[in-house]
């Protein structure tokens, strides 16, 4: 745990200095459009990094540039991969040196509206800083730039086309920076809008409608804490009045009989050191759910069905008598009709275009134009 | 019950035995109209062939399985709509998620339940039912629509009707040079006495379609038809560069046809060319028409003519003498314009 505090801090102060004087550029794109389903609020931008195509563009450039890493084989896209809604189908994460991550790498879609980043860091708000983490984090190396810094720049100074790019998106000549690197990445994340699955098409099967019933029902209370249409309670956009910000513990552990979470993965405790915030993670998006497995903020279950196997027996094992878990992970009765139905409905938030949409893709292997 | 009577099902299932056992189900609930295929190819032949309202697919079967031949009815443009519902093990979650992903509408767990099938299948027959009512309600309109667009371009010049269809609305225009011409019936008044209104109709009807045929041939715009009087233009919507001499030789010949298609029809005919304005009147009913002394001009050298000639001002005749023959009528008054040396063409040279 106390590694883990370490490595926020080390980036926090890093940022710290970083920040008083990058998010102070002028405002390059004031109008940009987001073309958003209908019915989908806009999203909050910080006023130091408004949108604008060529950020976004830009942004999608870095995001699948291998050279961010130290070997030279790791983007960010190598553990969100598009296909899989921006995760990686690992129990948990391996960084570039081998590292295990004691997390499971979570979906980047609808990442605009969250207002707290990661399963759990609560002071983390901004995806400009979370981006620094994987970059040049050591607790665990993910892309293992630390110390790197100039490197990146100078990479990404070499390359003509990046140059080319950061000049569109910034409108100078010294525009290659890490700030500038940041801003475009956040941009274009901010940007992996997904809302065009079967639930939102109003298009679902019968045995998915059986399942939407169950899943908004108060005998299994899902939409408690995955409400529609993000379906995750943490929450902010434009005109909202507050940010909705919730962490749960669900039951998955219980060790020694004491509340407690394995030591890498306590949760909100890890940055509270609040007994009541042991276990505590923020509530997935359960939008694209069907192509993110393995589940839970370790990876530690395999198949939605199991997930609600667990959801039915109020916890997953010792778990069950956690004395931290919500009230709302009680349990109940579940047929094998009923949880097939569920799986159907869970199976109709995916968004395939999502998962194939060109402007999110590989522009290495898939350009635009 | 009466519905799912009237509904036509394919049972795809490898098992012979749950042929007997689905059919025995399905006839319990009134559904009378039950084919069987053996294995997923079978199913795929059968689909081409006939028209099933729901497709009950098992999942498990060797060579095509359930998600193959789901697969392939739901990349079919033809089958796509055809609801299916799967056959599946009890615990098959993840088989059955899967074919929700694909496209099935919904699943039966084996052993089958009496009640659940029962269910299962209503709520499919009725939704299939509201999905067809929609799209055959959307038909309607597209046929409506159809009728509307092709009636449009009856009443008016295909040009013009396409601006209106594409843009809602018509923009009045005005035109250099346009043809007009005026034919009008000798002796309507009397023809019409001692006969039946539908004897009237219908020699009128002849008539004008004779008339039709031939502005068509000189391509000629149709403008309207006014009790025994039959209006068309030259060069106002297809492009003419002699429309003057389009409406001699267009009146001419109708002169000619109308005694052939009735021995009492007689007419006579007024053309003039100039400038004029043309557009369409009317919001709910359509009516396009032209405006201006052109028109004024070739309806009253109409009425100045002779039977069986086409009538003009001497300014026209000029234009159009070294091809036609014809005589002076004399001075005539015209309104706003004074007396005017009127010709009647009788025939060309
Ligand atoms: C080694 C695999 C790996 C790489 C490389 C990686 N990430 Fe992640 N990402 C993770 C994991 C694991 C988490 C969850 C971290 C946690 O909860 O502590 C995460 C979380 C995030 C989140 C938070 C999402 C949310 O819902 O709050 C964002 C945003 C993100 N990553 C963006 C990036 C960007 C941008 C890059 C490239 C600069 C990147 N990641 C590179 C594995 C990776
Ligand atoms: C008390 C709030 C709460 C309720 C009620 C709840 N969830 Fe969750 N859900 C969470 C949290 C928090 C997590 C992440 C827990 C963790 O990783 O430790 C989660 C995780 C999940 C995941 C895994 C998502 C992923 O990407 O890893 C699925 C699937 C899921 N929930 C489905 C459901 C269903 C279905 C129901 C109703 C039966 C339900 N949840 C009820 C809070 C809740």
């Amino acid at each position: 745990m106390s590694s883990n505090v370490r490595a926020y801090n080390k980036a926090s102060l890093f940022l710290l200095l970083l920040f008083t004087f990058v998010f102070s550029a002028g405002n390059l794109h004031a109008d940009y459009k987001w073309n958003l389903p209908p019915g989908l609020p806009e999203p909050v931008i910080p006023q130091s990094n408004p949108m604008s195509v060529a950020k976004v563009e830009l942004g999608r450039h870095l995001f699948y540039y291998k050279k961010l890493s130290l070997n030279g084989k790791m983007a960010c896209a190598t553990c969100h991969r598009q296909a899989r809604a921006f995760t990686d189908g690992r129990v948990t994460a391996q960084g570039t040196t081998g590292e295990i991550h004691p997390r499971n790498t979570p979906s980047l879609g609808n990442v605009a509206y969250q207002p707290v980043l990661t399963w759990a860091q609560p002071k983390l708000t901004r995806l400009e800083e979370q981006l620094l983490i994987p970059l040049l984090g050591t607790q665990p190396v993910e892309l293992g730039m630390a110390g790197k810094k100039k490197i990146i720049v100078r990479r990404l100074k070499r390359d003509p086309a990046y140059h080319s790019m950061f000049q569109a998106a910034f409108g100078d000549n010294k525009a290659v920076s890490l700030e500038n690197m940041a801003k475009a990445l956040a941009s274009f994340q901010r940007r992996l809008i997904t809302a065009n699955s079967a639930y939102d098409r109003e298009d679902l099967s019968l045995a998915a409608e059986r399942g939407a019933k169950l899943f908004f029902g108060e005998r299994l209370n899902c939409f408690r804490c995955h409400p529609a249409p993000f379906f995750t309670d943490s929450l902010t956009h434009v005109g909202l009045g507050f940010k909705e910000i919730a962490f749960h513990n669900t039951g998955l552990y219980n060790l020694a009989g004491k509340g407690a979470y394995p030591p890498k993965n306590t949760g909100l405790h890890a940055h509270t050191g609040q007994p009541e915030d042991m276990g505590r993670f923020r509530t997935p998006s359960l939008r694209n759910v069907a192509v993110t497995a393995p589940y839970m903020h370790d990876g530690s279950v395999p198949t939605l069905a199991q997930v609600i196997d667990i959801y039915a027996a109020g916890g997953r094992g010792p778990g069950r008598s956690n004395p931290h878990k919500s009230v709302f992970v009680s349990g109940f009765n579940l047929t094998s009709i009923e949880k097939s139905d569920l799986i159907a409905f869970l199976t109709s938030l995916t968004d395939e275009t999502f998962l194939t949409d060109p402007r999110f893709s590989d522009p290495f292997t898939n350009p635009l134009k | 019950m009466p519905e799912g009577e009237q509904s036509s099902l394919l049972v795809v299932d490898d098992e012979p035995f749950n042929h007997t056992l689905i059919k025995r189900l399905l006839d319990a609930e009134g559904y009378a109209d039950v084919s069987f295929a053996d294995n997923g190819r079978q199913a795929l032949d059968m689909l081409q062939e006939s028209n099933f309202d729901i497709v009950l697919l098992d999942i498990e079967m060797p060579e095509l399985n359930g998600f193959e031949v789901l697969e392939s009815i739901k990349a079919d443009l033809n089958h796509r709509h055809v609801p299916v519902i799967m056959i599946s093990g009890v615990e098959d979650t993840e088989s059955i998620a899967k074919c929700i992903e694909l496209g099935a509408e919904d699943y039966l767990a084996k052993p089958f339940n009496a009640t659940i099938l029962r269910a299962r299948l209503g709520a499919c027959v009725e939704k299939k039912r509201l999905r067809d009512q929609e799209k055959s309600h959307l038909e309607q309109i597209r046929t409506e629509k159809k009728k509307a667009d092709e009636l449009l371009t009856v009443i008016l010049p295909s040009s013009i009707a396409s601006e209106l269809k594409a843009t809602g609305k018509v923009q009045p225009r005005g035109y250099d040079k346009v043809g007009m011409l005026f034919c009008d019936i000798v002796g309507f008044t009397n023809y019409c006495s001692g006969r039946s209104a539908e004897e009237v109709v219908t020699g009128l009807q002849t008539l004008f379609t004779k008339f039709e045929e031939i502005t068509t041939k000189y391509n000629m715009e149709k403008i309207k038809t006014i009790g025994d009087e039959f209006m068309a233009s030259a060069g106002l919507t297809n492009p003419d560069y002699e429309p003057l001499l389009t409406v001699v030789k267009c009146g001419l010949e109708m002169a000619a046809a109308a005694p052939e298609v009735s021995a009492d029809w007689k007419v006579r005919v007024g053309v003039h060319a100039g400038p004029l304005v043309a557009g369409i009147v009317g919001d709910q009913k359509y009516q396009f028409d032209v405006w201006g002394d052109t028109v004024n001009v070739a309806a009253r050298m109409a009425g100045a003519g002779n039977p069986g000639a086409v009538t003009m001002t001497h300014d026209s005749w000029l234009e159009i003498e070294s091809e036609c023959q014809g005589k002076m009528l004399g001075k005539m008054e015209i309104k706003g314009k004074g007396e005017i040396d009127v010709v009647e063409c009788t025939g060309l040279q």
